[in-house]
């Protein structure tokens, strides 16, 4: 896992150093760099895989700027010609690197990057042994094969920088998980959401074992199937605009009739089945973000759904990013368990980006629930993360 | 180190603000509790919440509960809270308070003040004294601001905020006619010191903060 991350000149974060958990949660008001930390982290997940361009930043979730306005710019303080980020692993291993463009307008140009001895020293293998390129199969059935995986990839595999490379920052629109657009250029699951049906598809028997058992959460839902053949669309069940091939069956309606297209269902359940399924699935990466996980959920659900994640987190070995402004979202973690952090991202008067672990009083874990709830004490501002100009 | 206020009103809390941003605490580890947080569109006509009353229901709390006191504190990074109060209608809302004789009694500020300290930790049942800041201001806080026009003991002013308003338009100073907008001197520690000489409760506060910074 991801252990440390320090962030130096880039955007809103002037210095910022954050001590990650399993599953890390960013509160803090609007414009105040949540996002910018999830950005710098695809910084550094596009350098470890020697590919700092655009196309690759936009592919993670990383919105891309001119040189400019990516290093750190604020009145009174001389821009520098650099911005680093240094990462820690559990396994002691360091990357610190140094992003440079000699054009500081130059908004196309691959970025370059400078890596210290250390970093170099833990690529070495890294670089030596290489990687193919994951092929995906369809099978008859539809479902995906697994990605041929070589001696190699399982060795390197086993590093924990190696997971960084694969990063991605989710943020999910209704559109895109309903097969309706497809911006995202990542495969077979793009960024906003887009291939929700091939990523359940790709689950094998466990896998999707495991996400039925989730099918409570949707008072309504009765089942979720993959249309392989794409016949239901030729008998009238959905319209041409989406390309997805997930139906839902309701439970209160007839057998006979419990059939509809994701197009028509309620936009939760879409929300739900990506995460649950980005959680359970193991093609999926095993260290990514969600940025606004609580759009489309009722706040009990938030409560529950968050639980559920924090426990996947650690059966399914996924770490997480995830940025909110839904105080429910907090009701669903345990602060006392340390794999478990939130922190409050907040500007300084500098209007510096800074990052803020949120702990307990070890003496009021008994209290919390019923006595204090995470979401109360957010909206009534005693933990921060609200903007105090008003 | 977060620093949570609870003051009489809005503009009691941002000069109180100013203040602690002068030793260093920056404006995002200040938590303005009451009375902004504590509202909401429903709440709206409750004009207890940001007054006298308002500082004291918060202390005196509810069936042994004081939750803004207890939900503060349950978070490490919490270390202190300010507590506000104009000292000018003390007597007027709360019946068995005595001020101190004023009349040729040099330590008039400072006894007040200890009175009003005496009385909020009767409120607080003396919990949390150790991590309380006491932002008594003689009078009112515009005895306070008042310093940065007179260069007296402000305290003495028979109307401070009349006085203060007096001299801020007699400045002629343009742009945002807020308190803490023409305040704004008090974030600088430098300039903050050479302040406090002319008001005693002004100086206390100050010194407190600096005591526990």
């Amino acid at each position: 896992m991801l252990q440390k991350i320090t962030i130096k000149n880039f955007k809103s974060i002037v210095n910022d150093t954050i001590e990650l958990g399993r599953v890390n949660v960013f509160i803090g008001e609007n414009g105040c760099g949540k996002s910018n930390i999830l950005e710098a982290v695809g910084f550094a997940s596009a350098a470890l895989e020697k590919r700092v361009d655009n196309e690759n930043l936009i592919s993670k979730g990383v919105r891309v700027a001119k040189p400019s306005l990516v290093i750190s710019n604020f009145k009174n303080k001389k821009q520098s010609s650099k911005f680093s980020i240094h990462l820690s692993f559990e396994d002691k291993s360091v990357f610190e690197f140094d992003f440079t463009k000699k054009d500081k307008d130059d908004f196309y140009t691959e970025w370059e990057i400078e890596k210290n001895d250390v970093a170099r020293a833990n690529n070495l293998l890294a670089s030596l042994v290489g990687l193919p390129q994951a092929a995906h199969e369809t099978t008859k059935s539809g479902n995906y094969k697994r990605p041929f995986k070589t001696l190699a990839e399982r060795l390197v595999e086993d590093f924990p920088s190696w997971v960084v490379r694969k990063f991605i920052i989710y943020l999910l629109n209704t559109p895109a998980l309903r097969g309706a657009t497809h911006e995202s250029k990542k495969e077979p699951l793009g960024i906003y959401g887009e291939g929700l049906d091939l990523l359940l598809a790709s689950l094998d028997k466990d896998e999707m074992s495991k996400l039925k058992s989730y099918k409570y959460l949707i008072n309504w839902l009765d089942d979720f199937f993959i249309d392989v053949q794409n016949a239901l669309k030729f008998k009238g069940y959905k319209s041409n605009h989406s390309n997805s091939v997930l139906y839902f069956m309701d439970k209160h309606m007839p057998k006979s009739n419990s059939i509809f297209s994701l197009e028509n269902a309620n936009e939760g359940i879409l929300h739900i089945l990506f995460y649950l399924a980005v959680m359970i699935s193991k093609r999926t990466p095993k260290f990514f973000a969600i940025d606004n996980i609580e759009s489309c959920l009722n706040p009990h659900l938030c409560r529950h759904l968050m639980e559920e994640i924090c426990k996947l987190a650690k059966s399914e070995d996924k770490q997480l990013l995830i940025t909110t402004h839904n105080p429910a979202i907090l009701d669903g973690l345990n602060l006392f368990d340390d794999e478990v952090r939130l922190f409050e991202v907040k500007r300084n008067d500098k209007g510096h980006t800074q990052t803020r672990r949120i702990t307990l009083k070890p003496e009021v874990q008994n209290d919390m629930g019923e006595r204090y709830k995470l979401s109360e004490l957010w909206t009534r501002g005693f933990l921060g993360a609200i903007p105090n100009q008003f | 180190m977060r620093i949570g206020i609870i003051a009489e009103g809005t503009e009691d809390q941002a000069v109180i603000r100013l203040i602690l941003k002068a030793y260093g605490v920056d404006g995002s580890d200040i938590v303005a509790i009451r009375p902004s947080l504590q509202r909401d569109a429903t709440d709206a006509a409750d004009s207890s919440i940001g007054t006298f009353q308002g500082v004291k229901n918060a202390c005196e709390g509810k069936d042994g509960l004081r939750p803004d006191f207890e939900r503060f504190f349950i978070f490490p990074d919490n270390q202190f809270m300010v507590i506000h109060l104009d000292t000018a209608e003390i007597e007027q809302q709360n019946f068995t308070f005595t001020k101190p004789l004023k009349t040729n009694n040099p330590d008039y500020c400072t006894q007040l003040r200890n009175s009003v300290i005496d009385l909020i930790n009767t409120w607080l049942d003396h919990q949390y004294s150790n991590q309380l800041l006491y932002a008594i201001a003689i009078e009112e806080i515009e005895a306070w601001c008042l310093t940065l026009y007179i260069q007296a003991d402000t305290a003495q002013s028979a109307d401070p905020k009349s006085k203060f308003w007096k001299e801020a338009n007699r400045k002629k100073i343009k742009g945002t006619a807020s308190l803490a907008g023409l305040c704004k001197d008090f974030s600088k520690l430098k300039k903050l010191k050479s302040y406090l000489p002319y008001n005693q409760s002004l100086k206390d506060f100050a010194d407190s903060v600096e005591a526990a910074i």
